[in-house]
């Protein structure tokens, strides 16, 4: 559970979220939407504390994250960046087995279980068969897997997605989100999700939270924020919002 | 094909990777074993290889001045008070620069990061030759090392608040301040030997660097503060991996970003101005030897920093002996770093050109 309690963030002094209060629950995905500079990938750096609020608390598991040490949050909040830096000559192995790093004492070297561990989440991810590719040969896509993969080997209760499907093919977008569903219901973790793609939010997220101008627009279930009325007001387009012909969900069309 | 599933194989790849390096490892440090007595028996005077060896054996059995009676004691003397100390501080001051190179291309993620590069050299070079005007009665035995680690200190921390922008650390501002900064530096150097007056002659002798001036005194200065630095930066390398990431990737996989920068630069510039203010700006090796490393044994810093650190100390010691032994006088160690180490810096510049923008 993720809780941010009348946050305010800022870079170099000038404010991009003022006063931002939400939760995430414990097995639901919690999707972020929002036009470009919304905040979104703000709110991510800022659970994994890379950047720290001027103002209010961000709770994981009812911790303050400022409060923790560096090793102690990354067992408990893992991000899978969007379009990270990556060094090109170590194997796909060696960048999930990274993840194991907050599990490791100083001096202490990978053992058996950080192996065992890395092997299941690659199977899981579907990377099993990349293991031995260097990084500087895969495509945005593989990498795109390999990052979750690596956040999964954290073994975290909270996992942080930045548009993890922005280099995905269809069938790509839909086995990582079926992955990060199953992983949600089953491991109980707890999801936060910046989505670029509204038909994607609508379909995959249990909650939404639409930020505008530095600050929450709407929230609630994504019939309740996709709506032709909070597009319009949001990101300033007209569009058509229908239901979903199988399940019901909002579907945004141009 | 293998039946294992892919990534089991992936596993047991990695671990016979690892016991490669482990072997390699072995070998380089036994190699350079045997380099040492090797290597004394060359100079303008050659002294056989069996007298060598009965006088280190006699040296390091029978401690004191018990040396074979059949030797005459002025080979022994140029065994053990001459050529064995330069040897060995050369052997510490390759490995050191080898290791602090690594560890600085590491921290910037910059395949060209290197101390005299990034100005740290000439940081050191100056406190250094400040150190010659510190009136007499303040100047203890440890003075130019600590104006030397000063320099080093100032010039890395400037270089890094000048070339950064935002959070980042690109190559080319880097470069550029690192290159600036290091003329400004050798200016002030210049400036300052123009000035000194009576102590001209002691700046020129220091400032031609190289290993002729070397005693036990210098091994005795030098070995715990390049030991203690490569000690430091082996605990860390495990951390160095991780920061190959970005330092967003690697806060948010627990690593305490900002502290082991920090300890990191404060190692490999401790490392750098005790190699520079006994021997010179000596360049390139910081900048080869890590290169050479991760080419054959690739990026892991565990590994990467005490193969880096042995190859280094193979590479001074035979650089050493070719520069007093190979030309009708001893030329300065620089100028054959130079000349070895500026045609493969610019191969790999051109051959990495596309990934370094």
């Amino acid at each position: 559970m993720v809780t941010l309690d009348d946050v305010t963030l800022s870079y170099n002094g000038s404010p991009v979220l003022s006063r931002i209060s939400f939760s995430a629950r414990q097995g639901r995905i919690l999707g972020l939407v929002g036009p470009n500079g919304s905040g979104k990938s703000t709110l991510i750096r800022a659970i994994s504390r890379v950047i720290s609020p001027v103002r209010g608390r961000i709770l994981v598991s009812g911790q303050d994250v400022g409060k923790m040490k560096s090793r102690e949050a990354a067992r408990l909040v893992a991000v899978a960046p969007q379009n990270p830096e990556l060094p090109k000559m170590i194997t796909a192995f060696e960048l999930v087995l990274m993840g194991r790093t907050p599990h490791l004492r100083f001096l202490q070297s990978e053992g058996k279980k950080d192996f065992a561990v890395v092997r299941e989440i690659m199977d899981a991810t579907g990377t099993a068969d990349l293991a031995e590719r260097r990084i500087g040969r895969l495509s945005g896509g593989e990498l795109q897997k390999l990052t979750i993969a690596r956040a999964l080997a954290q073994e975290p209760d909270v996992l942080l997605l930045d548009e993890p499907t922005a280099y995905l093919d269809i069938n790509h977008q839909k086995e990582i989100l079926n992955l990060v569903r199953s992983l949600c219901t089953d491991k109980g973790l707890t999801v936060i999700v910046c989505l670029h793609d509204l038909n994607i939010a609508s379909q995959y997220c249990h909650r939404l939270i639409m930020l505008a101008k530095g600050a929450i627009y709407a929230q609630g279930e994504p019939s309740e924020v996709l709506t032709e009325e909070n597009i319009k007001q949001v990101y300033g387009t007209r569009v058509h919002v229908f239901p979903h012909p199988v399940n019901q969900s909002p579907t945004v069309l141009i | 094909m293998t039946k294992n599933p892919p990534n089991m194989h992936a596993y047991s790849a990695y671990e016979k990777k690892r016991k490669k390096r482990i072997t390699a490892i072995i070998l380089l440090f036994a190699l350079l074993l045997v380099l040492i007595p090797f290597m004394t028996t060359i100079g303008s005077v050659s002294i056989p290889f069996n007298t060598v060896w009965r006088i280190l054996i006699a040296k390091i059995l029978f401690l004191k001045e018990t040396a074979p009676i059949d030797i005459a004691s002025n080979i022994t003397t140029i065994v053990i008070d001459i050529r064995l100390p330069r040897i060995i501080l050369a052997g510490l001051v390759g490995g050191g620069l080898a290791v602090a190179g690594a560890t600085y291309q590491g921290i910037f993620r910059n395949p060209l990061a290197d101390p005299c590069l990034l100005g740290v050299s000439q940081g050191a070079a100056l406190g250094a030759v400040a150190s010659f005007f510190v009136p007499a009665f303040l100047l203890a035995g440890g003075t130019t090392p600590l104006l030397a680690f000063a320099g080093a200190i100032i010039a890395v921390a400037v270089v890094y608040l000048l070339a950064r922008v935002d959070s980042a650390l690109p190559v080319t501002t880097l470069i550029l301040a690192g290159v600036a900064l290091g003329a400004f530096l050798a200016a002030a150097t210049s400036y300052l030997i123009l000035v000194s007056g009576e102590h001209l002659h002691g700046i020129i002798l220091w400032l031609m660097g190289g290993f002729w001036m070397t005693e036990w005194d210098e091994v005795r200065t030098v070995f715990p503060l390049v030991a203690c630095g490569i000690t430091v930066i082996i605990l860390f390398s495990r951390t160095l991996n991780v920061m190959q990431l970005d330092e967003e990737q690697a806060t948010q996989l627990g690593i305490n970003v900002e502290r082991a920068k920090i300890t990191l630069l404060v190692a490999a510039s401790l490392i750098t101005a005790a190699a520079v203010c006994f021997c010179g700006v000596i360049g390139f090796v910081g900048i080869i030897i890590p290169h050479m490393v991760r080419l054959v044994w690739g990026p892991d810093y565990r590994f990467l920093v005490p193969l880096s650190a042995l190859t280094g100390a193979i590479f001074l010691v035979v650089a050493d002996a070719a520069a007093r032994s190979a030309f009708s006088q001893e030329i300065p160690i620089g100028i054959l770093t130079a000349f070895t180490g500026a045609p493969f810096f610019l191969y790999i510049l051109r051959r990495k050109r596309k990934t370094l923008c």
